[in-house]
């Protein structure tokens, strides 16, 4: 038994670290789509340039400016495409808002691709982060024990934030009935730009926690972590913030076990294969609230 | 008029969603060649009743005949007996296990085993004649699953509706529009129709489209946007659509719906013509009461879901239930 | 009667129809005069292959299309099954001597026969690649077809934006499956496969002569398949797609069965999706599962948005402007700097990449301010455009007429 727990630990913390990380990039696509029915393809994408803007500040700026530094820009890009890419939208159909997300993750993967002429680019070692500690049997890093529990601290803050506080009111009212919302007074605008603003803050934050266990970033880095977010997002129930994390940790660990079985090859297609039965047997996620369409 | 054939009956439909019950154990039938109508105050289920019929909801009790053949319907021992125990009980405690009539005989241990063989078979074919029996009497006697055809299909057998918003295909012409209503009965496929090997009945199509709109006066129309008629006209296209699937049965839901009284005058005339021309049973449902009043041979009054009155024009007018209904009951001070 | 109705062709409409088949055949004369006659020069060298790659995604986008455009499902699978097209006519054309070099690693495979190289022994060499490889991609196409059938009974049930995210999805199982070293025998697990039947080896043999159908080939696959999908969309079956576009629930409504005409769609558009797959793996001569992946689908549809969605010719004329753009005309951008009358002036941010974030930022405005992209969802018409002059004419001459009437 202890020998099966030493041979798998490993696996088994990686994946509740990645799913941490990924809970807290799936957040972000839930929150959007609650609110604007729109799956924000390049939120991946703006979890990547997170990445490469820690790259690039710490080539200059001391570790811990660089951080906050990461995380404003971070917001500022989330907001700012919202308001270029999608506000401008808002009464089109939605197939025009999604492919405008397409197009949004095609032109910051170019950009990426131009600014790091398409090297990869070292991450840098967060001190504290990449401290390489023992858990039991299995050795790993810092990042890995501080990933779940950030995770869920900040997890719970969010929730506090949309069930206690004015905004995370309107917030629930937008989702609920967009129209209606906007009739009763509610600044529509500034509630989108706060959502898309705390999405990106998780997905900074995830970002330096998910780059810290990679050595590197490349301009396609965000993309499949983001697809796999937005799979949690969908299995936990779309719009539901605890069905997004619960979702992320379950995809995150069924993927290393995969892996800690050999089967590397099929651990991106398992979390499709998932995504697939989940919309098949309950297509409204475990948390999310049916829908009925009116004839 | 009890001699005319039954179009359509539905008997004790409930269509229930999560706690609200849309529509409670209605029972309507229609006869070959009435027009019928179905009235309410807002809310009362009506269209929600034509979905049922039509069957872009599966109900959550009842059975929906179309001449004469079970069309839609819930077994008694499928899954709405758990979500629904409807008025009739009765429905219900039909009982679907054989039981044969005299109990085994006690000796039965002393049988050879050639005669238990045999005992055996013949319980078993007098269980099969039982079932065939009960099948002829319930074709749907032993299926668990809940017979509910898709709308296409029902559209097929012969029943076509309008929609209270109108819902035409606003990126397509006015001919489209109707041809496309033939395309379910055209002798093709993909193939064929993609290499024009069945051009007869394209051609086909296109003369019976054409016929039909000059018939209803819309063929100096076809090749505008059907979005850029006029209202009226809209509702027109929609009834022309509908009559293009060759329908026995015509739903018109809220057919004079923004019309002024004259265009409405006008639509009692259509309805009756349409009628005789292409020999439809109507059922409709309609807020227009002169409307209601001059044309339909019946009517049906629905409130909160439930039938409250049923009978002719002039035995609705006065009963006293459906004017509270329609009014509001005024409490006693 | 019968005959009083029956479709009346204006004559615009038969002269618009002369001129299309005018140009497409001088077009194909072009390519073939391309292909054996026209001497390469620096022009031809950028424009062959930007013909044949156009060629091949304006088949893909065409199918996208039929799909996204004409039925109005938001799919976004169509790399998996190119990757599909691509794999099935790569491993029924590699030659039977090349299997030990290709599949090194599976000891030469599981599938050892090569259809051109075997119709080839009945036609003679020309011909066997020639057939053969029509044969292939056919089988490119029909497996492509099965596979979208198999993923359509389960994935058409799911509305708008599900439907895409799980058609992406069955996209990258399909790419893990085909890169699978279980599968190995067949696919070559992540391995390269290669030495299989490209456009080079398409020759047609006219008397003594051979001559190169390079560039011809692609085109004429192409223009066929977009003209079947042009008739599709034009028959009774188009006309349904159409209304299940606009309103489902009304097209339900009118008989026509949801399931069954959003599986035709969906398997229709697969299958030559597939055969687009068979020809990109002819042009790039080897082929592997990586590239196959999400971006490559957001490409296609991006072309099918700038030619405008629902509009078949607008894809044609788009996704020539974007490959010919971003492979041949915005070259520039990545090369440092620009010449000018043979003096080379450096500009800075004129390096790699720079032509891409040029064409992102080209897509954007397209996607935000131009959202009907090209052509909207109208077609090129010559019958069109031959109207509009007589109209103009007439107008001219009926001005003319009434400043004469004036004068007097």
């Amino acid at each position: 038994m202890s020998e099966f727990i030493s041979a798998n630990l490993p696996y088994l913390l990686a994946g509740v670290s990645v799913g941490g990380q990924y809970a807290l990039i799936a957040i972000g696509y839930t929150m959007v789509y609650g609110i604007l029915r729109l799956i924000n393809f390049a939120h991946g994408d703006v979890f990547m340039v997170a990445g490469l803007v820690m790259v690039y500040a710490t080539a200059s700026l001391p570790i811990y400016v660089s951080v906050i530094l990461v995380i404003v820009v971070t917001v500022l890009l989330g907001v700012l495409i919202e308001k270029v890419a999608y506000k401008p939208l808002r009464s089109a159909p939605r197939m025009s808002v999604m492919i405008s997300a397409i197009g949004v993750s095609y032109l910051l993967q170019n950009c990426a691709l131009y600014f790091t002429g398409g090297l990869p680019q070292n991450y840098p070692k967060i001190p504290f982060l990449s401290k390489v500690i023992q858990v039991g049997p299995a050795s790993t890093k810092m990042v890995t024990v501080i990933t779940p529990i950030l995770t869920i601290v900040l997890v719970i803050l969010l929730v506090l934030l949309i069930k206690k506080t004015k905004v995370g009111m309107a917030m629930r009212a937008v989702s609920k009935d967009f129209e209606t919302s906007e009739l009763m007074g509610i600044k529509i605008n500034n509630v989108i730009s706060m959502t898309f603003a705390i999405g990106c803050f998780l997905a900074a934050i995830g970002s330096l926690l998910y780059f810290s266990n990679y050595t590197s970033v490349i301009p396609t880095s965000g993309a499949m972590p983001g697809l796999k977010a937005f799979v949690a997002a969908v299995f936990g129930g779309i719009g539901s913030v605890p069905g997004a994390v619960i979702g992320a940790f379950i995809i995150g660990i069924c993927e290393n076990i995969i892996k800690g079985l050999g089967w590397t090859v099929f651990s991106d297609a398992f979390t499709f294969v998932l995504l697939i039965v989940v919309l098949l047997v309950k297509p409204t996620g475990i948390f999310g609230e049916k829908a009925t369409d009116k004839v | 008029m009890s001699e005319r054939k039954s179009v359509l009956r539905v008997e004790n439909a409930t269509m229930q969603f999560g706690g609200v019950v849309a529509v409670n154990n209605l029972s309507l039938e229609v006869n070959q060649g009435e027009i019928v109508a179905l009235i309410g105050p807002n809310g009362a289920g009506k269209t929600t009743a034509f979905n049922v019929i039509t069957g872009v909801y599966q109900p959550t009790n009842g059975e929906i005949f179309f001449q004469d053949t079970a069309m839609v319907r819930n077994h008694p021992q499928g899954k709405m007996k758990k979500l629904y125990k409807g008025q009739n009980p009765t429905m219900y405690t039909g009982d679907y296990k054989y039981e044969p009539d005299e109990p085994e005989e006690e000796e039965a241990q002393e049988l050879t085993e050639e005669e238990r063989k045999q005992a055996e078979a013949a319980r078993k074919q007098a269980e099969r004649a039982w079932k065939e029996e009960a099948k002829q009497r319930d074709p749907y006697a032993f299926s668990s699953h809940i017979l509910s055809p898709t709308p296409d299909h029902i559209t097929k057998l012969g029943i076509a509706r309008t929609f209270q918003n109108i819902r035409l295909w606003k990126s397509m012409t006015v001919f489209e529009n109707v041809i496309i209503a033939k395309h379910m009965r055209a002798r093709h496929n993909v193939f064929s129709a993609t290499f024009r090997t069945s051009r007869k009945e394209e051609a086909r199509m296109r003369e019976e489209t054409e016929a039909l709109l000059r018939e209803q006066g819309l063929w100096k129309f076809k090749d505008e946007l059907s979005t850029s008629l006029p209202y009226g006209l809209q509702r027109r296209l929609e009834i022309a659509r509908a009559l293009a699937t060759d329908p026995k049965l015509l739903l018109l839901d809220e057919p004079a719906a923004g019309m002024n009284p004259q265009e409405t005058l006008e639509l009692a005339d259509f309805i009756h013509e349409i009628r005789d021309k292409y020999n439809l049973t109507i059922l409709l449902i309609e807020h227009h009461m002169d409307l209601v009043m001059n044309i339909s041979d019946r009517i049906y009054v629905l409130d909160f879901g439930s039938l409250i009155a049923q009978g002719l024009p002039a035995e609705i007018q006065k009963n006293q239930r459906v004017i509270d209904a329609y009014l509001g009951v005024v409490e006693d001070e | 009667m019968g005959k009083q109705l029956k479709k009346k062709r204006a004559p615009e409409e038969k002269a618009g129809a002369l001129i299309a088949v005018v140009l497409l055949v001088a077009f194909y004369v072009f390519l073939f005069l391309l292909d054996n006659a026209i001497p390469t020069n620096s022009v031809t060298v950028m424009l062959i292959p930007v013909l044949k790659k156009s060629a091949i995604f304006a088949l893909v986008c065409v199918s996208m299309n039929l799909l996204n455009g004409f039925t109005g499902l938001f799919s976004l699978g169509q790399a998996g099954f190119m990757l599909i097209g691509a794999y099935s006519f790569a491993i029924f054309s590699i030659p039977a001597g090349q299997h030990d070099a290709v599949y090194q690693y599976f000891n030469g495979g599981a599938i050892r026969f090569s259809i051109p190289e075997i119709l080839s022994g009945v036609l003679g060499e020309n011909a066997g690649a020639f057939w053969g490889s029509i044969i292939c991609i056919i089988i490119a196409g029909l497996v492509a077809a099965v596979f979208a059938a198999l993923i359509g009974i389960p994935v058409l049930r799911l509305k708008s934006d599900y439907l895409a995210i799980a058609t992406l999805g069955f996209a990258e199982i399909i790419r893990a499956v085909f890169q699978w070293d279980g599968l190995g025998v067949v696919t070559n697990g992540s391995n390269l496969l290669r030495k299989y039947t490209n456009f080079h080896d398409i020759k047609i043999q006219i008397g003594g002569t051979i001559f190169q159908l390079d560039t011809l080939f692609p085109v004429l696959i192409a223009t066929v398949c977009i003209l079947i999908i042009v008739l599709l969309v034009n028959s009774s079956y188009g006309r349904a797609f159409k209304a299940i576009r606009d309103d489902e629930v009304a097209a339900e409504a009118m008989g026509i069965n949801l399931f069954r005409h959003k599986m035709l769609s969906f398997v229709i558009s697969s299958f030559f999706a597939g055969v687009g797959g068979a020809l990109l793996a002819m042009f790039q001569t080897t082929v592997q599962a990586a590239p196959f992946r999400t971006s490559m689908t957001y490409e296609i549809l991006l072309m099918v948005v700038i030619g405008g969605i629902g509009s078949i010719s607008g894809s044609c004329i788009a996704s020539f402007l974007y490959i010919a753009a971003s492979e041949w005309w915005l070259r520039f951008l990545d090369s440092g700097g620009i010449t000018v009358m043979g003096t080379h002036f450096d500009i800075p941010f004129f390096r790699d990449g720079f032509r891409k974030v040029v064409f992102s930022v080209v897509i954007m405005i397209i996607v935000l301010f131009f959202s009907r992209g090209i052509m909207g969802d109208k077609e090129l018409s010559f019958a069109g455009m031959i109207r509009k002059i007589r109209r103009r004419k007439e107008a001219k001459g009926a001005a003319a007429a009434g400043k004469e009437g004036e004068a007097q």
